[in-house]
């Protein structure tokens, strides 16, 4: 206020240094000393504003009525046009100062602008500089009030249901509001009135809300900051989301190290142990007995070892650390494999082959899916009698192809046949039978793998019939 | 037995799986020597000239793979791999590192001594009288001194590839069946090993093709086999 007071005095200080320096020369033309003031006036209109050009105004008029306007020695004017000549004084002041002011707000706004970006610009890079983590949405409200200087910032994030405040004076923000503005993707306040709750939306979702309180935001701060947040809030879940699919990565991989060096030694000191077996059968001095206890030898050998095989494939296929290589296979090329996994226990056993003519191709792995049949085959070969015929069918139904292996064996008894699938389980003839129950639980986990369905029935014929059903097409799996 | 002088050189970290074979092998008439690891097994090679190499892959220091590289790179011995990993990518890798035949663990003696067989027996060229060496146009065989020349350079080759060479010579224009193939050069326990074939063509035609990538003397046939060209493929216009 003093300051105005002082510039007030200032400018009459300047009309009265002008009209003394005239009325020091003598003899000048009133017009140029209205002129020569008009540019003081002008001058301190621009450079000062509206108060301090209307008292200059009023000085000059004073000190021209007293000075050249009848009757001199008083500030009395009689003549009409020199009241003319004080209005033009008066509106000069008027526009000039109100032109200046307006360009001088201008300037500040610009200014207040370009803050305004430099802390968003910051905020920014302060974000995205972040670690993600835990402490995101914390960070992220330190933030904005640190570098957007706002009184009060309250975020809430709807995905983790954390809500994160920061500012002195944040007394104004409702947590209720706050939760409604995510709930309702809405907004409420606005940033004028100094308090505004915004929805944070993520391509039209909304993935939580932000509020702030303080004087001089702006609509365009705010919408940015609530921009920015959206952005930083979806970038740290994505890093953690990269990061748990990295950590099952490896540790599948770890799982599939271990599985290889479990199977490795346990299988290396069965090398030796069969090999010894071996050896001493292939003596044909070898007394009966034990050339009996050599064979017990090898064929126990013989068993672990594929218990071992079977037991890594299904902790393999279980732990998720398989993955399916799918490749369009032709169904017939699929069985042929299969065979030839089992062409040693097939022997000389009558065999059929019926595969439907011009079936599609179907999305399968090459690998997986021949073991899948060729333990329905091997489960057939030592469910029935040696020298009964084992039969496969390849069909197309509907989007499906169904490969089905029949035998003429006792088929499956009823109280088998729930838990015949499971892992272990060997049904209740299968005493007598070598096999270690896993084979149907590994076809099942690598149907499952497929998308396909596996299933059993007895056949009016007698005998059991297992299938398997692929679709044509992956199937997109349900999130 | 006929076996009498060959030298087998067994590689394997496992005292137990040493002993075994050593006490087989050396009851069917072959020397015996021992090598615990891969380096071992090249410095006992530098120092003394063996027949066949039985060799595992799981062994401290350099591993399996590495010595069969090394092993291919100076010798034209023949290598069998013996490991507990069955997996056909492991069977596809030994084979391009340089083996020529892989035999899963455990395994029984019948299968090893067919196995040694078939990689130290040499595929007598075709009775039929037939000249002792073929020119062609960049391909010289002699099949008495079993020596090759592409384009005048001598290329070394093993002796399961040269049987290979040689069978596919002997039989020119027709194609061979994987199994007719397999059966003829490995020997009669073989059928199935299409991925040994795709191999060893594959290193055939490294050695002997002008264009390994466009082969013009060993030709697949879609589904069924290869097939040997001796006047080369003709080109396109």
């Amino acid at each position: 206020m003093t300051r105005k007071l002082l510039r007030v005095l200032g400018a009459v200080g300047i009309i009265a240094g002008i009209t003394s320096f005239y009325l020091a020369l003598n003899q000048v033309n009133h017009t140029t000393v209205a002129l020569t003031q008009l540019m003081g006036v002008l001058g301190i209109a621009a450079r000062w504003g509206l108060v301090e050009a209307i008292s200059a105004s009023v000085a000059s008029m004073m000190f021209a009525a007293y000075y050249w306007f009848p009757p001199i020695g008083n500030i009395a004017i009689d003549d009409v046009e020199n009241w003319v000549t004080v209005g033009a004084f008066l509106g000069i002041s008027v526009v000039a100062s109100e032109l200046s002011a307006s360009a001088k707000r201008k300037a500040t706004e610009a200014l207040a602008r370009e803050a305004e970006v430099e802390r968003l610009y910051e905020l920014s890079r302060a974000l995205m500089q972040a670690e993600a983590g835990e402490a995101v949405g914390r960070d992220l409200v330190d933030l904005i009030a640190r570098i957007v200087e706002v009184e009060g910032v309250m975020l809430f994030d709807m995905r983790s249901g954390r809500l994160e405040q920061a500012g002195n004076n944040r007394a104004k923000i409702r947590e209720s509001t706050l939760r409604q503005s995510a709930a309702e993707n809405r907004q409420f306040g606005n940033a004028a009135a100094g308090l505004v709750f915004l929805p944070i939306e993520l391509s039209g979702e909304p993935i939580g809300s932000i509020a702030l309180c303080g004087a001089g935001l702006t609509d365009h701060a705010v919408r940015s900051v609530c921009n920015l947040a959206g952005i930083a809030l979806e970038r740290a879940r994505a890093m953690e989301t990269a990061a748990h699919a990295e950590a099952v990565r490896q540790s599948q991989e770890l799982k599939s190290l271990l599985l290889d060096a479990v199977a490795h030694d346990f299988k290396t000191p069965l090398t030796s142990i069969k090999f010894g077996a071996s050896v001493l059968l292939a003596d044909p001095d070898l007394a009966t007995e034990h050339r009996e206890l050599a064979t017990v030898m090898e064929e126990e050998t013989d068993r672990l070892t594929s218990m071992i095989s079977e037991a890594t494939q299904v902790a393999r296929l279980q732990s998720g650390g398989l993955q399916l290589q799918r490749n369009p296979e032709q169904p017939a090329h699929l069985v042929m494999c299969a065979l030839r996994r089992m062409r040693p226990l097939l022997d000389d056993r009558p065999f059929e082959r019926n595969i439907a003519e011009n079936l599609p191709l179907i999305e399968a792995d090459p690998a997986l899916l021949p073991i899948a049949l060729a333990n329905l085959l091997e489960n057939a070969i030592k469910y029935s009698p040696g020298l009964t015929p084992i039969r496969i069918d390849v069909t197309l139904e509907g989007d499906h192809v169904v490969f089905s292996v029949s035998d003429k064996g006792p088929g499956v008894s009823p109280e088998d046949r729930v838990r015949i699938f499971d892992r272990y389980y060997r049904g209740k003839s299968a005493l007598r039978i070598q096999g270690n129950g896993m084979g149907l639980a590994i076809a099942t986990e690598i149907v499952d793998l497929h998308g396909g369905r596996i299933w059993e029935e007895n056949r009016a014929e007698g005998g059991a019939c297992f299938s398997i059903s692929i679709p044509l097409k992956e199937q997109s799996q349900p999130a | 037995m006929n076996a009498l002088a060959a030298k087998v050189l067994v590689v394997d970290d496992e005292r137990q799986i040493r002993r075994v074979m050593r006490i087989s092998l050396s009851a069917q008439g072959y020397a015996v020597s021992e090598a615990r690891t891969g380096e071992e097994a090249i410095d006992v090679l530098r120092r003394e000239r063996h027949d066949i190499v039985l060799l595992d892959l799981n062994m401290p220091g350099m591993g399996g793979m590495e010595a069969c590289r090394v092993i291919r790179a100076e010798y034209d011995i023949p290598i069998v791999v013996l490991s507990v990993r069955a997996s056909e990518q492991d069977k596809v890798e030994a084979l391009d590192s340089g083996a020529d035949d892989y035999v899963t663990k455990p395994f029984g003696e019948k299968e090893l001594l067919a196995r040694i067989r078939s990689n130290l027996r040499r595929v007598p060229p075709a009775a039929e009288s037939d000249p002792s060496t073929i020119e062609l146009d960049e391909l010289d065989i002699n099949l008495e001194t079993r020596q090759v020349k592409s384009r005048g350079k001598q290329v070394r080759l093993t002796p399961k590839e040269f049987d290979l060479l040689q069978y596919l010579v002997s039989h020119p224009n027709v194609p061979l069946l994987h199994s007719r193939l397999l059966q003829a050069v490995w020997g009669p326990e073989y059928g199935s090993e299409v991925e040994y074939l795709r191999v060893f063509v594959n290193r055939l035609r490294k050695k002997i093709e002008p264009d390994p990538a466009n082969p013009r003397y060993i030709v697949t046939d879609p589904w069924t086999g290869y097939r040997f060209q001796p006047a080369g493929k003709i080109e396109q216009s």
